[in-house]
């Protein structure tokens, strides 16, 4: 925040910790109370973890780089058929190559629609993140001999680990993926902080700024575009090994716009923001799954509409301005 | 040495030339002033010279090196910095991101993706020497949106020295500051040594004849005038520019 | 008639369900700025009130056509006056509202209507067919380049022979000014946007007969609205009518060629009209 780097006051140092104290929580809670709780409660929290690396990868391309994207999803699928045709059709029962498919599937697939994505202008550019997803999902209902259609490719179980007399089951997976979360998390951190996430920034503000002052803002956005892409690429594979299945309803549009809402109800341009907003939403959708088997849309519908009205600077944020003021009060 | 050369350049929009066949040379660590009424094309020229537009017909050199069609930040990378007439800030972050952001332009540096961007030491001691130019380091982590017009128009000028540019374009440093504040940019400027070559444009006396070596007038596109500003003044045609506004000015006034 | 004859009214029947799709699209976007992604679920909507109006209760087709563009007229009066008003030039937000509405829009039609797809249906006096240069052609495609022609005819001189026309592409260009010059902006917002919307409705019923009425088809037809404005430009009537052409005829021609992979030829078609000029063939730099 502007403090001169090298400063070895320890209130300092302390004043940091202290102002860590509701990630510190969360973390703990993470750890050690989800695993106590029954299988349906450690499963919401593994999809939403799941969600939350995916939200964070589109935070990065909307809320930082200032690239609207509706086929941010195309990445995220794209990566959870790779994992699962892996498994499904070529019987291969090796979870780090699964994941190493499903990334590379996606990181190659948003280096290709980045460089068409971004070769337009505005509403264009808009349009074409919209028609890219779509074409992928197209692909995916019409290539059935790879991809199953619109049954989808089910049966995906999860692959060995890799350790000799280890079983997956529930708990282990929602470790694992809390422990991948964890390491996109810090990822993404230092990356917003760096001089590549501040450059993003400064493209989302003001591009003919930045060009004039020396910066290929184009191979910026492309780099973050692949980024992005790579991210949701991890979450599409943890998801599909999560579900067991994945369908082309998981590339498609709506599930573009579904991530979203995360960003937005948790509050763009934070990443802790599309965390929360991820929590949020994916509970949301549980409970309200559990209300009415068929209508849950609807009240999602009804969400999003809610939130864009009167939550848009996003529930997050709300929640850390108001941890902010309380260290305030309390004069740190 | 001649550092830029600009031959026959022209800029058509639509049916109308806002500028016509302006050709001028600028040699290392001049100090040259481009004045004229609204509309004489000013800004355009600028806009031409540093990328944002590009000409419909003429050439412009740079350091002997064509830079007619290539892009704005390739230019900056050659070493062209400008600030703009209406503040092209970065207005939702702080005036230190700002700075920092001009700082790295036009380094590799900006690709790092690893290490926090305050963790930077030389970068920040750069910033600070140059927010404190102008008073502006006090509210390093002030958003800009927040500031005044005079605070932006100055976080303005300091974004387009932060790169230690060779050329400098001034698009109307002044306006829009109090008597201390333009003194300030007129010490700033005239504090730039000779490895900067600067180019401005004004219409605060005061600044163009205390700092030009020389002055270019444009009219309606076309440069009328060239000389030092003792020529200038001197200069029958621009005072009938002037005065012909003057006097339309009073006309309408009488009317 | 020969093949290629054939394609080429398939080409213009399907042209003109297109075009009729994306002149409401672009209408809104044009004069509110919106990208209304829910533009297709209005054409939905229309198709399902349609279809039960016709088929359901065997009332007359036309006016099912008409009920259909009045519904999704009054869903775009709702969705703009409760909501679009609120969130005034946020342009960024207004669309994503309207992702929302297809998640509602959607769900409320698998309720009413049901899960399940409808077939296609027409007027009763389009079921038949036509004799035309020798060979039977289906009526209904027919009709719907009729109607198509009458209302690009129509679309084409309120844009350009109208007052009414003269202020949204006023509005278009420059809100401040128009403004300035006493154009009711807000009043012509509304009312192109209904326009739109009606015809998005309207044009659900018509081209019912060409495919089909089913839950799922809201973001299919967005995708088809957005090929027709990515390949000929966003803002006059003429960019959509060469958009929805062009579009026309690579479906029927990709359809008859490689029957299996006719929906790739429609985004090759897109990726080449982006390198080569990324605002659409007729559309001005946005």
């Amino acid at each position: 925040m502007g403090r001169e780097p090298a400063d070895g006051s320890e209130r300092r140092g302390l004043l940091k910790l202290i102002r860590l104290v509701p990630q510190f929580v969360i973390v703990l809670l993470l750890i050690f109370l989800v695993p106590l709780e029954p299988t349906y409660i450690q499963s919401l929290a593994t999809k939403i973890l799941i969600f939350a690396i995916f939200a964070m990868s589109l935070d990065l391309l909307i809320g930082y780089a200032g690239i609207m994207s509706l086929g941010h999803a195309a990445f995220f699928g794209a990566a959870g058929y790779g994992a699962g045709i892996l498994a499904v059709r070529y019987g291969i029962d090796n979870i780090w190559l699964g994941l190493a498919s499903g990334i590379l599937l996606a990181t190659f697939i948003a280096a290709v629609f980045g460089i068409i994505a971004l070769q337009a202008r505005g509403i264009y550019s808009i349009l074409i993140t919209f028609a890219l997803g779509q074409l992928l999902y197209s692909l995916a209902t019409k290539w059935r001999s790879v991809t199953n259609g619109d049954y989808g490719l089910w049966g995906i179980s999860l692959p060995a680990l890799g350790l000799s007399g280890f079983e997956w089951n529930g708990t282990y997976y929602y470790y694992f993926v809390f422990l991948a979360f964890l390491v996109c998390y810090l990822c993404l951190y230092r990356l917003v902080k760096s001089p590549f996430g501040k450059s993003l920034q400064g493209i989302r503000e003001g591009e003919s700024r930045m060009r004039a002052l020396g910066y290929n803002t184009w191979l910026f956005k492309y780099v973050a575009f692949v980024i992005a892409g790579m991210f949701a690429g991890v979450a599409g594979v943890l998801f599909a090994y999560h579900s067991g299945i994945i369908t082309p309803g998981d590339l498609a549009v709506m599930n573009s716009g579904f991530v979203m809402l995360m960003v937005i109800a948790g509050g763009i341009g934070t990443i802790y923001g599309a965390v929360i907003g991820a929590a949020l939403i994916i509970t949301i959708q549980y409970y309200a799954g559990i209300l009415t088997a068929d209508r849950w849309p609807l009240i999602l519908g009804g969400v999003f509409v809610l939130t864009i009205m009167y939550a848009r600077a996003g529930v997050g944020v709300y929640f850390y301005s108001l941890w902010k003021r309380v260290l305030e009060g309390w004069k740190f | 040495m001649e550092v830029l050369k600009v031959e026959g350049l022209s800029k058509r929009f639509g049916g109308v030339y806002s500028l016509e066949d302006v050709s001028f040379s600028v040699s290392g660590g001049e100090r040259l002033a481009i004045i004229g009424p609204n509309g004489a094309g000013k800004t355009t020229l600028f806009n031409v010279l540093a990328g944002q537009l590009s000409a419909t017909r003429g050439r412009v050199y740079l350091f002997g090196q064509e830079i007619t069609n290539i892009a704005p930040n390739r230019r900056a990378r050659l070493g062209m910095a400008r600030s703009f007439q209406i503040s092209n800030l970065f207005f939702n972050l702080t005036v230190l991101d700002n700075t920092l952001l001009a700082i790295q332009g036009r380094r590799a540096r900006s690709f790092q993706m690893f290490r926090s961007i305050e963790t930077y030491g030389d970068m920040f001691a750069k910033a600070k020497k140059l927010l404190s130019t102008t008073d502006l380091w006090e509210k390093r982590d002030d958003l800009v949106r927040n500031m005044s017009h005079g605070e932006q128009r100055n976080l303005e000028i300091v974004l387009s020295l932060a790169s230690e540019p060779k050329v400098l374009l001034l698009d109307e440093p002044t306006a829009g500051l109090t008597e201390a504040e333009s003194a300030n940019i007129i010490k700033v400027v005239s504090g730039l040594g000779s490895d900067t070559t600067v180019l401005f444009v004004a219409h605060d006396m005061d600044l163009v004849l205390n700092v030009a070596d020389r002055i270019i007038v444009l009219h309606y596109g076309h440069t009328i005038a060239e000389g030092t500003p003792e020529g200038i003044q001197a200069n029958p045609k621009v005072k009938e520019v002037y005065m012909g506004i003057k006097e339309l000015a009073a006309d309408a006034e009488a009317h | 008639m020969n093949i290629v004859m054939l394609n080429i009214l398939n080409a213009i029947s399907y042209g003109a369900i297109l075009f009729l799709l994306a002149s409401g699209f672009s209408l809104i976007f044009g004069v509110m700025g919106v990208l209304n992604l829910s533009h297709g679920a209005l054409y939905m909507v229309g198709a399902y009130i349609g279809w039960t109006t016709a088929v359901a209760h065997g009332i007359s087709f036309w006016l099912g056509a008409l009920a259909g563009g009045l519904v999704a007229g009054l869903i775009s009066l709702i969705m703009e006056a409760g909501f679009f008003r609120r969130l005034y030039k946020q342009l960024n937000e207004q669309m994503l509202l309207t992702f929302g509405f297809v998640y509602i829009l959607d769900n409320l039609a698998k309720w009413i209507w049901g899960p399940s797809y409808r077939a296609p249906f027409t007027s009763p006096a389009l079921s038949g067919s036509f004799t035309i240069l020798g060979s039977r052609y289906p009526a209904v495609r027919i009709a719907i380049i009729l109607v198509g022609i009458v209302i690009a005819v129509g679309l084409w001189w309120l844009q350009d022979k109208t007052r009414a026309g003269a202020m949204i592409r006023a509005g278009m260009d420059d809100k401040e000014t128009a403004v300035a010059l006493g154009i009711n902006l807000p009043l012509v917002a509304t009312v192109a946007f209904f326009i739109g919307s009606f015809i998005a409705g309207f044009a659900g019923v018509i081209g019912a007969g060409v495919t089909g009425v089913y839950p799922e088809m809201s973001m299919s037809v967005m995708l088809l609205v957005l090929a027709v404005i990515i390949i000929g430009g966003v803002g006059s009537v003429q960019g959509t009518l060469v958009g929805a052409g062009i579009l026309g005829a690579i479906d029927a021609f990709g359809k008859a060629l490689f029957p299996d992979y006719a929906m790739f030829t429609v985004y090759l078609a897109m990726i080449i009209v982006l390198i080569v000029k990324p605002s659409g063939i007729l559309g001005r730099q946005v």
